[in-house]
């Protein structure tokens, strides 16, 4: 009788190959959802952290010096364009935070900005809020108002 | 021919075989699931994202009419019940941004700034659950 070894041995070898197209395929999904979950998780965050600024700014009827210190960020020359305001002594806010999203001078993982924004109503104030990651990408951005008290 | 016909024997699958198939179904529905987990929680996170651009978007509009009222305008959609300003501020479908103020000589005071739901709650009582003794 013919021994069964090589056969056993081809079997082997095939299962082999078969369970390691498995496990790479998959290993990609896994990692592409862990990358894609960091990623929720990230964007989650940002809006968190947009809506604190928002609800700062909103307090505080444009405070940008409170907010900072609140949020532990800096206080920078508003950046001129035709949407943001004219006014070259408005200032803007700048927070950066680390991947674990505590907020540093040295981190640079996200930025947040607070840019005042020309409002067409007097008595009107407006800033656009933003969340960028490293690369530039925008997590949330959105434009938030108060009263301004006279 | 040596006149004694060999028996059929089948293709051996071993256990090798079968461990593997186990494990590579196994492989298949946990990256599955991983999948559908994360494509949710995107969902989700999209969602989110959309719900506070959509708060403020509205927020800033009521802001906006309220200046105006403080301008001495009354703008479209600001309705006078007594010495009650109020008007209404769509944030989505499901939701809209609800202001009433009154006028106190002339500070503003907001009565009112309340994110209520766009349509009438209906209880659903089909069920029949337990509401105590």
């Amino acid at each position: 009788m013919r021994s069964r070894s090589p056969l056993a041995l081809i079997e082997l070898l095939i299962m082999i190959m078969i369970f390691a197209l498995a496990a790479a395929l998959c290993l990609r999904a896994f990692v592409w959802a862990d990358l894609k979950s960091a990623s929720n998780a990230d964007a989650d965050m940002a809006a968190l952290h947009a809506q604190s600024a928002a609800e700062l700014l909103k307090g505080s009827e444009g405070d940008y010096s409170f907010a900072a210190m609140e949020l532990g960020g800096v206080l920078s020359a508003a950046q001129h364009g035709d949407k943001l305001a004219p006014a070259a002594e408005q200032e803007s806010l700048l927070v950066r935070y680390g991947s674990d999203w505590k907020s540093s001078p040295e981190a640079d993982a996200f930025t947040l900005s607070a840019v005042p924004l020309e409002t067409s109503v007097p008595g009107l104030e407006s800033a656009l809020i933003a969340v960028n990651d490293a690369s530039g990408a925008e997590l949330i951005s959105f434009t938030v108002s108060w009263q301004k008290e006279d | 021919m040596n006149g004694k016909e060999r028996p059929f024997s089948p293709p051996a699958i071993g256990g090798s075989s079968l461990l593997v198939i186990f494990a590579v179904l196994c492989l298949t529905v946990f990256a599955l699931l991983s999948l559908s987990t994360v494509k949710a929680g995107t969902r989700l996170s999209e969602k989110r994202s959309e719900a506070v651009r959509a708060y403020y978007e509205a927020d800033s509009r009521a802001e906006e009419i309220l200046a105006r009222l403080r301008l001495g305008e009354l703008p479209e959609g600001v309705e006078l019940k007594g010495d009650i300003y109020a008007y209404e501020c769509s944030v989505s479908d499901a939701a809209s941004l609800a202001v009433e103020l009154r006028l106190n000589g002339e500070d503003w005071e907001v009565l009112r700034w309340q994110l209520i739901p766009a349509s009438e709650w209906e209880a659903d009582d089909s069920l029949p659950v337990w509401i105590g003794d």
